[in-house]
């Protein structure tokens, strides 16, 4: 069982590969004393207490020899260690003039002297830098000068470019305004001549419903000449029932007639009867049987010429009716007819809408072929304008660029003096030998 | 007593048949100037003019609008004489009731004096 | 003149009359009836007497006469008469159609056989027998009237046999016309087929005829050429036919009871006016229309005959009666061609009798008065005739001694039908009307030809039952004057149309003295009345339409002035409106209650069956 150690906190950083020195002192030490105490542990069977509390005791007791060891060892390291840090300390601060005293001959004293070869290489380095520095200023600032010089005028090429570009600019954009004014004309030529394409599907629309409606029409005239003739066809046979009802009471008058003739010879014949005596007797029965029969008939033929009445009556009516359907009918094949008429005006109307929306359309088709044209020449212009200025503008961009970049150069070089200053000043701070 | 009957308005009437020659239906009367306001006019009857005299207007009845109107003609003494019937006429038999009236299937008529009807006629007024 | 024409119409009317009188004898029956068929049979008897002496049968009128007597006495006896009356009545009867027949066959009369009956029937009566044989030889009992068939005025007999044309209608109408105007021509002698036949309206279109004519043969062909129905005919002269061949008839004849006459004519007429009311036009309508015309006619002038039937009668009897009373008097007939009804003829016979009776025998004075009074010895007897419209005007005017109203008065208070202050109060012109009042005509002896009962009394009241007057006047010393005025009931009158007002009136040509038009210019007014001036005259004018109180719309020119004679003499116009034309009408009186309306003549009966009234102007009331 290999107890747990104690734990060292090393700093990082400090990294090497191999065993150092110090840590096979520290290794040594502690195993010697682990062995030991096992020794008597083991050995020593009635320094084993009891199982609960020995385990516990050998714990402590690693613990506590384990930790006295590491303090020691460490109290040797550190002790080093702590006066390295006091000197870098200083170093840091600035001076670098500060010698490392090197003690011993382990690893803390290698370090030391590491060190202190460092921080005297350091110290050369640094004075390099600082004359490095130093002429790094002074060509910056000259730098510096001359980009200034160059800036002025490569800013005056630049203003000029950029006037010129502007002009091409302003020149594009009158182009460009007379192009996308002549889109605009194209566009509204084409929207002229959509809705004359419109109109046109519009009038030919109107036109196949108005064929469609004159066929209907048409149809509807044929119906209705179809439905006058069969009504006028019923309006004969009405006429001729109509004919025979008066027939029917042309010979009931006739009968009525007769009836009163019959009835007043009746009553003359009984006159007659009268005057010629008894022998006549019976002649006056006759007589009067006859007048009772031409009452009687006389009854019937009302009858009959009432309920002809009404027959006549109504045929009347029904005639009536027909004829007015009839009317009727012969006015609705006008309307009819005038419909169709009308579908036919608004034919021969959208054929010469119709025509006249293609010859627009057509129009509009040419005026936008031609504005096409225009606007291709305008783009041809526009893109003429626009490369001369692109390249008056890529001069200019590229003036302007140099410029910048002679700015940027310039602003560089003050950067770089500046940067050059601030080192010379970092470096100043640096208590150097010289 | 064989009777002729009619009716005026609401008064049943009667002539006896003996007086009477003929009933005709009425046709058109030509009027007299000058004639009694009693008599209407002439009409024709077998090819010769009768004197038709206006029956309601004798008895004081309103005359009678309606079509039917008959023409009776009188026999002999009073040839030509006509009296005119608004109404239908029938003949038939009747049984005598007192003063002059007659009664025919039960009802009353009053029998005419033609005589007198003509005579009372031809007065101007 | 020559009667033979009527003899057929006699002759059939007298066997009508003898066969119901016989039938009636042979059955007379007991009291009221035998009243009733006595009656009757004096009736027909009468008439048969009086027909007989018409046709100068003085025989046959004889024998009636003596029946009748006979038949009056039975009649108003009443008694149970003695036996053998009726069969003697019988065999009267009989023997009176034996002389019929003989009449119509122009045979002499049996007057031993007539003389026996009379005497029988006298006995009966208590009367004085009959003279036998001394009958006057007069035409009525001999051969009579008919000459021999081909006298001396006809100039010969022929046999025309005649196509009647096809193609019209009423084939045996027309053959009836045909032989209508054939008769005019001549004497009918023989008519194949006969008029029987051709009533039952068998017809083939084939007519023979044997006629006497009075005309030469050419004449005769023209004239029977000239008859609108005859298509084609032949003529031959034949013999004419001997007196005594009884075996075929004389003629055929219609025979037509006269109220049969009358249904005819009145059938006719409706006929006419029943066509005139039918719209339809035709050809056939205008032909049947003319055909009826022609009928209607043809009828009426069978109705109608001359006054001179009558008045050769009333002359005979004027001149019998004259001579018997030795008194001369002389017959004077104005008008006998005027044409009169037979029926109103008939029965205004007896009256006239009446009439001329009184005339000779009370107004003519004997020679010696009339010498002492400076008048001709022959006194005159004048009887005329004339018709205007519808009025038929007959006058008996004798030049005797006339009326005296006081001997009229003095007579009438006498046989108490007057008291004396009637008498007084009654003026001189109104007393000649005495005569009329029964019982005032004295009872005298009944001759021959008297009526019997028949006193001016009758004589008025038959008039007036005929729808006539009476006027009566006289100037003592100068004559009397008798004037019957009767309406005509059917005449035939030329008028003239015209119209005022409206209305259509027809106004007779008679009564007109001319028509003019008046212009304003020759019109004055004074008193309120307007005055025509034509020449020297001043004529007074009334328009028609104030007279008749007319209110219709005017129409024409107006102006028209119908001229003619007021009741006064005196000289009118009547303004008219219009005047249409000239129209021949049957004028007809106005019938009760109208009848007496003055100012009319008659309404007549147009074709289409129309009325329009016949003025008479005279008598038109004017104010």
């Amino acid at each position: 069982m290999d107890a747990p150690g104690p734990r060292l906190h090393i700093p990082a950083g400090v990294h090497r590969s191999g065993v150092t020195i110090v840590q096979k002192k520290l290794a040594a030490s502690f195993l010697l004393v682990s062995f030991l105490c096992t020794v008597v542990a083991v050995a020593v069977p009635r320094l084993q207490p009891d199982p609960v509390w020995s385990p516990a005791l050998m714990v402590c007791l690693d613990l506590a020899i384990g930790l006295g060891g590491a303090w020691l060892v460490s109290w040797l390291v550190v002790r080093r260690i702590r006066a390295l840090a006091s000197a870098a300390s200083v170093i840091s601060k600035g001076d670098l003039t500060q010698a490392v005293a090197v003690e011993g001959a382990d690893e803390t004293a290698e370090l030391a002297r590491a060190f202190s070869t460092m921080v005297g290489s350091l110290l050369g380095v640094l004075k390099e830098v600082r004359e490095g520095a130093e002429s790094i200023h002074e060509s910056a600032r000259s730098l510096s000068r001359t980009s200034s010089e160059v800036n002025a005028a490569t800013e005056g090429i630049a203003e000029a470019a950029h006037a010129i570009a502007c002009g091409a600019d302003t020149q594009a954009d009158d182009v460009a305004r007379t192009s996308t004014l002549t889109r605009d004309l194209t566009g509204s030529v084409n929207r002229i001549a959509e809705s004359a394409r419109s109109v046109q599907e519009a009038a030919e629309d109107a036109a196949a419903r108005a064929n469609a409606g004159a066929a209907a029409a048409r149809r509807a005239a044929e119906g209705i000449v179809g439905v006058s003739n069969a009504v006028n066809a019923s309006a004969d046979a009405v006429d001729g029932f109509q004919g025979q009802a008066d027939e029917i009471g042309k010979i009931v008058t006739f009968i009525v007639s007769l009836a009163d003739q019959t009835h007043l010879l009746a009553i003359n014949a009984t006159i007659e009867a009268s005057r010629a005596g008894e022998e006549a007797r019976g002649f006056a029965v006759v007589a009067e049987e006859v007048r009772r029969l031409a009452d009687h008939v006389r009854g019937f033929a009302d009858q009959i010429s009432s309920v002809t009445e009404e027959i006549r009556g109504g045929s009347h009516s029904i005639a009536r009716s027909i004829r007015d359907g009839v009317r009727a009918a012969g006015e609705a094949r006008e309307l009819v007819d005038r419909a169709a008429a009308s579908f036919d005006a608004v034919l021969d109307a959208t054929r010469g809408t119709t025509e006249r929306a293609r010859g627009i359309a057509r129009g509009a088709e040419e005026q936008r072929r031609l504005a096409g044209q225009v606007d291709e020449a305008l783009e041809r212009i526009v893109r003429v304008a626009r490369d001369n200025a692109r390249g008056t503008e890529e001069t200019s961009n590229a003036t302007l660029g140099q410029t910048a970049s002679m700015q940027a150069l310039s602003a560089a070089a003050e950067d770089l003096a500046r940067t050059s200053d601030h080192l010379k000043n970092l470096l100043a701070t640096f208590r150097l030998r010289d | 007593m064989d009777l002729l009957y009619f009716r005026l308005g609401a008064a049943p009437y009667a002539i006896p048949l003996e007086r009477v020659a003929e009933v005709a239906p009425a046709g058109p009367i030509h009027p007299v100037p000058l004639s009694p306001p009693a008599v209407l006019g002439l009409a024709e009857r077998r090819g010769r003019p009768i004197a038709v005299i206006d029956l309601p207007r004798l008895l004081d009845r309103e005359p009678a609008g309606g079509t039917v109107a008959h023409v009776v003609r009188l026999a002999s003494p009073l040839d030509g004489a006509a009296l005119w019937v608004p109404s239908e006429i029938s003949s038939g038999t009747g049984t005598p009731a007192e003063a002059g009236h007659a009664s025919i299937d039960g009802r009353d008529h009053l029998v005419l004096d033609t005589e007198a009807l003509v005579k009372r006629a031809a007065a101007p007024l | 003149m020559d009667l033979t024409p009527y003899l057929d119409l006699f002759v059939a009317e007298a066997r009508d009359h003898l066969g119901a009188a016989c039938e009636l004898a042979g059955s007379l029956g007991e009291g009221e009836a035998r009243d009733a068929a006595l009656a009757q049979l004096f009736r027909h008897v009468h008439s048969i007497k009086g027909m007989a002496a018409s046709m100068g049968f003085a025989a046959m009128s004889a024998l009636a006469h003596d029946a009748e007597s006979l038949m009056d006495r039975l009649r108003q006896t009443r008694a149970v008469p003695e036996p053998g009356t009726e069969r003697v009545l019988r065999d009267a009867l009989a023997c009176l159609e034996r002389m019929v027949d003989r009449a119509e066959r122009k045979d002499a009369v049996d007057d031993a056989e007539r003389a026996a009956l009379q005497d029988g029937l006298r006995r009966l009566l208590g009367g004085h027998p009959a003279r036998a044989g001394a009958a006057p030889l007069d035409p009525g009992g001999s051969a009579g009237p008919a000459r021999a068939a081909a006298g001396p005025e006809s100039s010969g007999c022929f046999k025309i046999a005649v196509i009647v044309r096809r193609d019209r209608s009423f084939p045996a109408v027309r053959a009836a016309i045909v032989i209508g105007k054939l008769a005019r021509l001549g004497k009918l002698v023989r008519i194949d087929p006969p008029m029987a036949a051709l009533r039952t309206g068998r017809f083939d279109g084939r007519l023979a005829v044997t006629i006497a004519a009075h005309l030469p043969a050419r004449a005769l062909a023209a004239r029977v050429s000239a008859v609108e129905e005859i298509e084609t005919f032949t003529m031959v002269p034949v013999e004419a036919p001997r007196s005594r061949d009884a075996s075929a008839p004389v003629t055929a004849s219609l025979r037509v009871r006269s109220d049969r006459l009358d249904a005819l004519l009145e059938d006719v007429l409706e006929l006419m006016s029943s066509l005139g009311r039918i719209d339809a036009a035709g050809r056939e309508i205008e032909t049947t229309r003319r055909l009826a015309r022609r009928a209607y006619d043809a009828l009426v002038e069978m109705r109608l005959v001359p006054f001179e039937v009558a008045s050769q009668r009333l002359s005979r009897e004027a001149d019998a009666l004259s001579r018997r009373l030795g008194k001369g008097a002389a017959v004077e007939v104005e008008g006998q061609e005027v044409k009169l009804d037979r029926s109103l003829l008939e029965r205004i016979i007896d009256p006239l009798l009446h009439m001329v009776r009184n005339a000779v025998d009370h107004g003519i004075e004997s020679a010696e008065t009339r010498k002492a009074a400076r008048k001709p010895a022959v006194g005159r007897v004048r009887i005329r005739v004339a018709r205007l419209a519808s009025r038929l005007s007959i006058t008996v005017e004798d030049d005797g001694r006339g009326l005296d109203p006081r001997r009229l008065k003095q007579t009438a208070i006498e046989r108490g039908l007057l008291t004396p202050a009637e008498a007084v109060r009654l003026a001189d012109p109104a007393a000649l009307s005495l005569i009329t009042l029964p019982g005032f005509t004295t009872a005298e002896e009944t001759t021959e030809v008297s009526g019997r009962g028949v006193g001016m009394d009758v004589v008025k009241t038959t008039v007036e039952a005929l729808g006539g007057r009476l006027r009566i006047e006289s100037r003592p010393g100068r004559g009397t004057r008798l004037e019957l005025s009767l309406p005509a009931t059917v005449a035939l009158v030329q008028t003239y149309v015209v119209r005022a007002a409206g209305m259509s009136f027809a106004v007779p040509l008679a009564s007109l003295g001319r028509m003019a038009s008046m212009d304003d210019h020759s019109t004055t007014w004074r008193d309120g009345r307007r005055y025509w001036n034509v020449g020297a005259e001043e004529i007074p004018v009334w328009a028609l339409r104030d007279v008749l109180r007319l209110h219709g719309p005017a129409e024409g020119r107006g102006g028209m002035v119908l001229i003619g004679e007021a009741a006064s003499g005196a000289t009118v116009g009547i303004e008219v409106e219009e005047i249409v034309g000239r129209r021949e009408v049957v004028v007809r009186p106005l019938p009760p209650p109208v009848s007496g309306l003055a100012g009319y003549s008659g309404a007549a009966v147009l074709d289409d069956g129309g009325i329009v009234l016949v003025l008479d102007p005279a008598n038109l009331p004017l104010d």
